[in-house]
Order: structure tokens, then sequence, then C-alpha cells
């Protein structure tokens, strides 16, 4: 029993790391590539977590920084669509339609610093400090409270590596990951020390962008940049092992382990072709275009019946839902019904293109899931689902080595995380332990 | 605004009324004297201590240390992109292959 003193206040650190997938890491961990990681894991506390629907970023993230579903927090994917005119839009910080974790902290208090944090872009006002993350353009518009901007500049704090470089130098690509890990860590140690935060959170994104373009280097011990590779694994290790003993230091240190949590938004596997889901769709009759080469679905023809956005959600083009709908809507369930049993038919060199498929009210719930997709598809491994409308081809090769995946992303946790975790179950874990 | 102004200016009177009676109060208990205890209240000219009080609450309303702010209060903010940033994420999402 205590008689005096103070409970010892508790605190949370969160890293973040984007894309990993759960077997890498323990693979990683495994073989002596990642120490700190793998000492954290001989304590337990590693499991494998289901991604959001679909599994990337901009939406796995809005569902892990709210702990709510699509079909409550709104962000269903990198674009939507207008539904008047299909004109492409991009959902933002402000189209987040619940309040973040940090919000509800700091209604009971709190202060939060949270650094590199995918879709909070324009940053605004929050308890504590932010730093928006992918798709920040600006720093200036990145950064919450502004004081913090100059500090930034100064230490040469880059958002996101230059992708556009990516494609033709991936010896330049790991140089910009490695400078941008590098600002990364100064920016975290930075916060740490100026903020007054019972909560502290940092994504690293690189791991993302490696795997999109590099993951065969990694994977493959031939790869010619297999050593780099490893090595920026070992850098990654190295800050985690760095939040850690910060972590612990000091007086007000918690208990070993307990407060601190690493995850990741989504999985990761080889990518070995894209398949576009709009021409798939236009091969089955389902979508016509205006114009022979189409730049979106804007340019869809009248009778279109179902387009895709990416990566794997389709909309059936129903009358009163948008502009062009022609599909009537007590038509559209038969349609819907129609169009997944020819997915789950569907095959490439004899085996099945589809993994899984979601209507809307399986993937979602809440007063927003209407606006969500009719279908949701998740692909074999290998096969990467595109809502582009470049090309006639369904099946094309691709610069990039790397594919999200949806049930192997990881949480590692002390705390009481369920079994079988969802993304979205980590908010409510974190706050019940910083709340009590 | 005007309703934290308001605010300001009744604190400040119900201060004054508070502090000038217990001065008085203590001087009368001292002294046994009414009129020197009127006297020092009036001494304490009341009105210059109340704007006084009412100038140093509105000072401080402009410093945000220790304030505590509704963490909600810029949840509804949400701004325009400019077309050039539309452009531009367009071609970052590109690049990702997002498109």
């Amino acid at each position: 029993m205590r008689l005096f003193g103070r409970r010892k206040k508790r605190r949370a650190c969160v890293v973040g790391l984007d894309g990993v997938p759960f077997g890498l890491l323990k693979r990683l961990a495994g073989e002596g590539v990642m120490p700190r990681t793998a000492a954290l894991l001989r304590g337990g506390g590693l499991r494998q977590m289901r991604a959001s629907l679909p599994p990337i970023s901009s939406v796995s993230w809005s569902c892990f920084m709210t702990g709510a579903n699509p079909g409550e927090h709104g962000i269903f994917g990198f674009t939507e669509v207008e539904p008047d005119t299909y004109r492409l839009r991009f959902p933002m910080f402000g189209d987040l339609a619940v309040p973040t974790l940090w919000d509800r902290l700091g209604e009971a208090g709190k202060r939060c610093a949270v650094i590199n944090q995918p879709s909070t872009y324009p940053a605004r006002r929050m308890p504590g400090a932010l730093v928006s993350g992918f798709v920040a353009l600006d720093l200036e518009k990145s950064v919450w409270p502004k004081e913090h901007l100059r500090p930034l500049e100064q230490m040469g704090y880059r958002i996101d590596v230059d992708t556009r470089a990516a494609r033709e130098n991936l010896d330049g690509l790991l140089d910009d990951l490695f400078a941008t890990l590098e600002t990364r860590r100064r920016a975290a140690a930075y916060f740490w020390e100026r903020e007054r935060w019972d909560y502290f959170q940092v994504v690293v994104t690189g791991t993302d962008r490696f795997q999109h373009f590099l993951w065969r280097a990694v994977e493959q011990a031939d790869d010619p940049r297999h050593d780099r590779a490893l090595g920026y694994y070992q850098a990654v290790d190295k800050f985690i092992g760095e939040m850690w003993d910060r972590f612990h230091q000091g007086a007000a240190a918690d208990h070993e382990g307990e407060g601190f949590l690493m995850l990741s938004d989504h999985g990761f596997c080889e990518l070995r072709q894209e398949v576009r889901l709009n021409a798939w769709l236009r091969e089955q009759g389902y979508l016509d275009y205006e114009t022979e080469e189409p730049k979106s679905v804007a340019e869809m023809a009248e009778g279109t019946r179902a387009f895709a956005l990416d990566p794997g959600r389709i909309y059936l083009n129903v009358k009163g839902r948008f502009g062009k709908g022609c599909v009537e809507p007590e038509a559209a369930p038969a349609l819907r019904e129609e169009l997944a049993a020819r997915l789950t038919e569907w095959s490439h060199e004899g085996e099945p293109v589809v993994s899984h498929i979601f209507t809307r009210e399986e993937a979602f719930h809440g007063p927003r899931t209407e606006l969500g997709p009719d279908l949701v598809v998740l692909s074999r491994p290998g096969l990467d689902l595109k809502g582009t409308t470049r090309g006639k081809e369904v099946f094309a090769d691709t610069h990039f080595q790397g594919m999200h995946t949806w049930d192997d992303a990881f949480v590692w946790s002390r705390l009481p995380v369920p079994d079988q975790p969802e993304i979205s179950d980590l908010a409510a874990v974190i706050e019940e332990w910083l709340r009590a | 605004m005007r309703g934290f102004h308001k605010r300001s200016f009744v604190k400040a009177l119900s201060w004054r009324v508070l502090a000038t009676v217990s001065t008085m109060t203590i001087v009368y208990v001292f002294t046994g004297q009414p009129l020197l205890s009127l006297g020092v209240g009036g001494a304490e000219v009341v009105v210059v201590k109340l704007l006084l009080y009412y100038g140093h609450e509105r000072l401080w309303s402009w410093i945000s240390w220790g304030k505590l702010r509704h963490p909600l209060s810029g949840l509804a903010v949400s701004r325009e992109l400019d077309p050039e940033h539309l452009d531009e994420i367009h071609t970052r999402l590109e690049e990702l292959g997002y498109l």
C-alpha cells in the first residue's frame, strides 16, 4: 500500500515501422540483423496483426490513430471520387471524421508528441506537438505548434525520401533512406527533450519506401544491394534501441517494457506483376471510357456499371450515388454478387488472382459505411491490385519489387493486446493504459 | 472576447469589495475607530486598485502558459489545398504506385 508520495505517472511510447511484415521482423531479429529488436521479442509480446481494409497506409494509420473503422472515420483510401464528376480527390487530415487518440488523451489532460504520422496533413492544433507524415508536402504546414518549425529546418528534417529519383537510382534511394532516418532520429531526440508529454510516437516510413523499391535486396542474399539493405534494417534497429533506452532512463521511467509499443500498419511481400482492376472490368464489359487513353475514371462512358479505385476498391455505378450512375439501386445486390462470383473464378497462369472478397457491410461498420466501396478485393501474394485507368492489359510488369499485404502486420507490446489483433484495437489499449 | 472582458471586470469588482471590507474590518479591530477604518478603506483608492486588477487580469489572459486548451478545439479546421498541391500529391501517389 502506498502511504506517501504519488503513483508514478504513466507514459507510453510508440514506434511505428511502416509496412514491416511480422515474418520479416521475426526473421531479421532471429538472424541477428536486428539485435535490439531480438532482445525485446525474447520476452514475448509479438503478435501478427491484421491491417485495415484495404491494407493501405492512409486507411490503416487512420484506424490506428482513431481506434475506429473506416465506416466511422471516413477514410477509405488515398483517393476518392467526387460523386458528380468522378474527379479524383485526396482525403486529408481534415476529412477524418472522428477524434484521434491524442485528441481524446488531451481531454483527459494528457499531452502527446507525434512525429511523422501519415495522413495528418495539414497539421492542426492538438494537445502537444505534431509533425505530419506522408502525404505532407510543405514542412511549414506539417508542424504544430509553429515554434518547432525553425529547429526542424535547422536540423535538416526530411518528411520523406525522394521517390522521383528512386526508380532510376536505387543506390541513391538507399542514401536517401539512411539520411531521412537520421533526421527522424534527430527529431525524436529533440521532441523528447523539448515537449512535456505523456504519449510519444514516431513513425519510420522509410521501411515502406524501402520495400516498395528494394524488397528483393533484403530477401535475396545474392542481390547486389543485400548488405546495404540489411544495413538499413540495422539502422532501424539501432533507432528502436535508442527509443527504448530513452524511455527507460531517469526516475520517471516505467517498469520494463510497460507502455512501449511497436507496430506496422500493413505487411509486405514480393511483387511479381501488377493487376489493373479497371482493365479487367473493361474486359469483362462492366466499364468503358469516352477517350482512348483515359487519365482517370472521370473519363468513363455512359453505361459503365462498375469502376475501381486503388488498391482493390470496386464501386458499382449506382443511380443516385454517382453522376453517371446507371445501375438501378434494386439491381445493385445482384450485380455485386455477379461481380464477386467472377472475381472468385478469375485465374492467371493457373492460379486464382483473388484471395479475399469483402462486401461493404463485411468490411466496414459505422455511420459512413455507405461512402465506402461496394467490394474490397485482396489479391494473391505477388499480384498487386491497382486502380489505374492506364493501359488495356490487365497484367503488367512494374519496377516496384514489393506490395502491401493485409494479415501480416505486427504489433509488439507487453500491454494486454488481443490475441488476434486488428490495428484499430490498439488505440483503446494505449488509452486504457494511460488513463488508469 | 467581450464576455471575457465583462468577466474580468466583475471579478475585479467583487474582489475589491471583499478586500476593502476585510482591510476596514482589520483596522477597526486594531484601533476601535470606525472613522479611521473608513478612511483607510477609502485610502486604498478603490478605483485605482480596481483598474490595476482589471489590467492585470487582461494582461494574464494574453499569456497562454499554464492554460488548458480544449483538445478538440482544432478538430473542425480543414484547410483547402492549392491546385498545385493537388498535382504534387497526385505525382507522389503515382510515384509510389498508388494511382
